[in-house]
């Protein structure tokens, strides 16, 4: 039967949101990790520890978003078979594109306080 | 297009499917599981408990009226509002709109029914029957008194020694085996019986929103399941996990519950807005502008609201970026409910709109929830939020954005729906007269409470000295209220006088809209099923109805002589199978009516009694399963002329398979809640979590335990690959081996257990030993399933109901298996290794 093709089409739709809620989780455990444990006085690079932790963690969810995209722009993410669900696959591709859009724009936003706001009180 | 069915049809064909259909009358009633009739009675149930909700609100108002009120005692105040906000938000709005979908989807997507009715029968009564329990605490004097978000300690044995507390957590408990029970029926009808050709692109905005709604139950109400059974152990067997000096964290419940909290707020709108979006293009008779967008913002809503429950908690000393991460997500949350916002005003101003009563509705849910959201953002604002905290402001913000966004919503869902299930639409004129006094009351209620609040009257006090200047504030509060009050009379009147379900007619497409539901229908809903073109099949395929009703489509009879509807595939609905669908039966109401008393007599703990009746809810439930997974005909039934479908399919395409994948998420999501609470134990009470001086278990008890799981998972997928081989092997093994597994299992568990009881970790004794012990408990209760699973399989084996093409009952035990193994094993390599990792022992 034809299930397989539902799931790694879903995936990629929500593939956007799944890595900002990956990266959300990252850096919400990065900051309570260290304020708990009394890290977060360490530099690195002349950089705070969570700061630049977090700064890592949105390179690679950015860069992952990004790549997505353009996959998904270049039309190489998954497609249905069959030239009847053309249009159906358009439509998905075209939600996983604005998914991942508002997707990096909420991992930026997440990641300007960690420049502004002290990480623990 | 071509026609699957060709004309005239056979003079008996219809009235055959009229039979099979054929509601039930008088007393048998209660048995009725399609869900036209359980979707009412759902809806029903759930506007009942919006009243005495709403009436236990204008006690409170009433005694707010004036200061220093003497009309209800402090003690029975803490009680009403406790219980207002709980009966709200668990009885009412979550219940509402999950009927609300049990009511229309299968209508919309061109089905006969959702997957299992009888789920959803046994769902509903369960809550019906439970709510009115819990609701009845009230006049004992026994409900719970300490917010509808429970704190504790506040709630702990210490501070809440009577049964009050324990009232709570009953109620809810209801709520969440029917919450869960709707979502798996829902996600699996919604992907898996829609009509032919209605693939994802064309599927109506509501089912998305509904799609969305029920993955977030799955996601969002495991954290509240572990924590009111956490709270529940904590209080019956003094397991400390919200007890500081034992290394609990109180705030260990707050993360809890507001991870399933806030998302619940969404979970709340998400279906309303989804509603909004079928009212808006019918009353505009236009299509929904920017249909893509609209469903980015469902999705994009579901996800983003799950990074939001810490605002919630901006007072509990959490560190300030954290808070921000929270604060940034609060506004990134803002922008795709702001998408849908103005993809509804682009609709009414690209169409002609119609002023009717759900036009009304809507705009005043436009109006009413943007105030909302607008004190939203003030309160998302951490140095604001720290001013207006648990003052009357907060109250009012609530109420604008759950007023606004569910209830205006849901009464215009009232008003535009009704005509598919009623006789008669409602009234125009009595309409009007509804939403005038509710949106003047709600406004004049609700406003005045921001000013309130910020003159600073805190929230849940129940009376207040002449001298603060708030009396009359709160006077015009009261006055508000009963304004409402006054609407929610005269709709009450006006579904008196109009409402006439259940006669087998309905007043039809009054408003000319476009979506299926509103086809001609009776019982079995279309008479054939439809093949879909567009997102507004009755406006683009004007031929449709008439088509339909001569039976041209699918299924225009009843081939197997039973219910039946059409399963499709999950992105094109292309016809897969056949499904049966079972008629009226007693098991569900009377399973339903068990589990209720079953929770009731935990609570007064008559425990003997509660085992005897939770095994007669058992029974109940085994009596319906038994004649699931039907005998696969050889040969496949015509569902049109040279259309042919086969009965009950094997593996990932049947709608079994689903359901049990949507239930292992529900797992998997209770287990991870439960990781978090044993790592974030360690996190902020390190130093007491785990005393020094105890002996983790030597390692050959992580093996052990760990061996046997595998072992007895190996006999399961043993025993699946005989019953492929069947009938040419010898049925004994497969027996055999299912027969072993049960035994492995439970040793692995007994094992576990056993480990750490010999090295004198005990349960009460610390925060860590109740967590370790948790992760026992949460395995023993798929133990328990699983050997209950295990020997239904055995008795379908051995009455011959076991064969290579009918053995979903072997594979769905297998699936869940497998997954308890997979937990254990986790569970096992967290506790045995991460204190050792960690240096702790
Ligand atoms: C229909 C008219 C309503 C009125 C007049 C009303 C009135 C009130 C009042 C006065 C309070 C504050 C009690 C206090 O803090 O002492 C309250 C609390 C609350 N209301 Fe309502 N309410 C109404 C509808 C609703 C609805 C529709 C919902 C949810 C769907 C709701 C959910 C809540 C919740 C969650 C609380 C907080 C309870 C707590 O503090 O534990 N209310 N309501
Ligand atoms: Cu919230």
């Amino acid at each position: 039967m034809r299930e397989q093709t539902f799931f790694k089409p879903l995936f990629v739709t929500v593939s956007g949101l799944l890595i900002w809620a990956a990266h959300f989780t990252v850096i919400y455990a990065v900051n309570a990790l260290a304020c708990e444990r009394l890290w977060m006085a360490q530099r690195i690079f002349g950089m705070g520890l969570v700061p630049f932790l977090i700064l890592m963690a949105t390179l690679v969810a950015a860069g992952t978003l990004a790549v997505i995209g353009v996959l998904a722009f270049l039309n190489r993410t998954p497609s249905l078979p069959d030239a009847a669900n053309e249009r159906t696959t358009i439509f998905l591709r075209k939600v996983t594109i604005t998914v991942l859009a508002l997707s990096f724009v909420a991992v930026i936003y997440q990641t300007i306080p960690a420049f502004i706001v002290p990480a623990c009180g | 297009m071509e026609y699957p069915n060709s004309l005239p049809r056979p003079a008996e064909e219809l009235e055959k499917l009229e039979k099979v259909w054929e509601p039930p009358r008088g007393f048998r009633m209660f048995s009725a599981v399609n869900n036209n009739y359980v979707g009412v009675y759902y809806v029903g149930a759930s506007f009942l408990f919006f009243i005495l909700a709403g009436v236990l609100a204008l006690i409170v108002r009433t005694q707010l009226a004036v200061p220093e009120n003497e009309l209800v005692g402090h003690e029975l105040y803490n009680q009403l509002f406790t219980m207002h906000g709980t009966v709200m938000m668990f009885l009412f709005a979550v219940p509402a709109v999950e009927a609300m979908g049990v009511l229309l989807l299968p209508n919309m997507l061109g089905a006969r029914d959702l997957p299992f009715p009888r789920l959803s029968a046994y769902a509903f009564w369960a809550y019906f029957a439970g709510g009115l329990a819990f609701f009845c605490s009230i006049f004992f004097g026994l409900a719970p008194n300490g917010g509808w978000f429970m704190y504790p300690p506040l709630t702990s044995m210490e501070f809440s020694p009577g049964l009050n507390a324990d009232f709570w957590l009953l109620g809810i408990g209801f709520i969440e085996i029917s919450a869960i029970a709707g979502a798996i029926e829902i996600i699996v009808g919604i992907m898996k019986t829609r009509a032919p050709g209605m693939s994802l692109d064309k599927l109506p905005v509501y089912a998305w929103a509904m799609l969305v709604f029920a993955g977030m139950i799955v996601f969002g109400f495991p954290a509240v399941i572990l924590a009111t059974a956490l709270l529940e152990l904590e209080r019956a067997f003094d397991w400390p996990f919200f007890l500081a000096d034992r290394g609990g964290d109180p705030v260990l419940w707050q993360h809890l519950f507001w991870f399933f909290g806030h998302p619940e707020v969404y979970i709340i709108f998400l279906p309303a807005a989804g509603m909004v979006s079928m009212i808006v293009p019918a009353m505009a008779r236009t299509p929904l502008v920017a249909y893509r967008l609209v469903v980015l913002a469902l999705l994009a809503t579901g996800f983003l609201s799950f990074g939001l429950w810490v605002h919630h908690m901006y007072t509990t000393g959490i560190p300030p970026l954290s808070l921000s991460f929270f604060s940034a997500a609060s506004m990134a949350v803002a922008i795709p409910s702001g998408i849908q916002v103005f993809a509804w005003i682009a609709t009414f101003a690209a169409g002609r709109i119609q002023f009717k009563v759900p036009t009304l509705f809507v705009l005043g849910f436009l109006f009413i929830f943007t105030l909302g959201g607008l004190t939203g953002v003030m309160v998302a604002l951490v140095p604001f939020d720290w001013q207006a905290h648990d003052t009357y402001f907060v109250v009012a913000h609530l109420h604008y954005v759950l007023i606004g966004g569910m209830v205006f919503p849901l009464f215009a869902a009232f008003y535009y729906w009704i005509p598919i299930v009623s006789e008669r639409p409602l009234s125009e004129r009595l309409g009007k007269w509804v939403f005038w006094l509710l949106f003047i009351g709600v406004n004049v209620t609700f406003f005045t409470m921001h000013i309130t609040g910020l003159a600073g009257m805190p929230r849940r006090v129940y009376t207040y000295p002449e001298n603060v200047s708030w009396g009359a504030l709160n006077m015009v509060s009261t006055l508000g209220s009963y304004m409402i009050a006054a609407g929610v009379l005269v709709f009450v009147i006006d579904m008196f006088r109009n409402f006439r379900p259940f006669t087998g007619k309905n007043a039809g497409n009054v408003w000319n809209a476009g979506t299926l539901e509103w086809l001609p229908s009776g019982n079995y809903q279309t008479r054939s099923i439809p093949h879909v073109t567009s997102r507004e099949p009755l406006w683009d395929q004007p031929k449709l109805a008439h088509d339909v009703v001569a039976g041209r489509y699918y299924l225009p009879g009843a081939p197997t002589g039973g219910r039946e509807t059409i399963i499709t595939s999950p992105i094109d609905a292309r016809p897969q199978y056949l499904l049966k669908l079972p008629g009226s039966s007693w098991g569900p109401f009377l399973g339903a009516l068990f589990t209720a008393a079953f929770f009731m007599s935990l609570v007064v703990k008559l425990y003997m009694v509660g085992l005897a009746l939770g095994a007669l809810a058992i029974a109940m439930i085994i009596w319906w399963m038994w004649d699931t997974d039907p005998e696969t005909r050889d040969h496949p039934i015509k569902v049109g002329d040279e259309v042919e479908l086969p009965i009950n399919v094997v593996g990932p395409a049947s709608h079994s398979w689903w359901g049990t994948v949507v239930l292992i998420l529900v797992g998997a999501t209770l287990f991870t809640c439960l990781v978090f609470s044993y790592l974030y134990l360690w996190l902020v009470n390190g130093e007491i979590w785990l005393p020094e001086t105890h002996q983790l278990p030597e390692l050959v008890w992580f093996v052990v335990p760990t061996a046997l799981f595998l072992a007895s998972s190996a006999a399961v997928v043993f025993a699946g690959r005989q019953a492929s081989q069947l009938p040419r092997v010898n049925p004994w093994f497969l027996r055999a081996a299912v027969f072993l597994a049960i035994p492995l299992m439970m040793a692995g568990l007994a094992t576990a257990i056993y480990a750490d009881w010999h090295v004198g970790l005990r349960p009460s004794e610390s925060s860590y030993g109740a967590v370790v012990y948790m992760f026992s408990v949460v395995q023993g209760v798929y133990v328990a399933a699983l050997t209950l699973m295990g020997l239904f399989v055995l008795a379908r084996s051995l009455t011959g109901r076991l064969s290579a093409s009918r053995r979903a009952s072997l594979d769905n035990t297998a699936l869940l298996w497998h997954y308890m193994t997979a937990q254990g094993v986790i569970g096992l390599t967290l506790t045995h290794f991460f204190p050792r990792l960690m240096g702790l022992s």
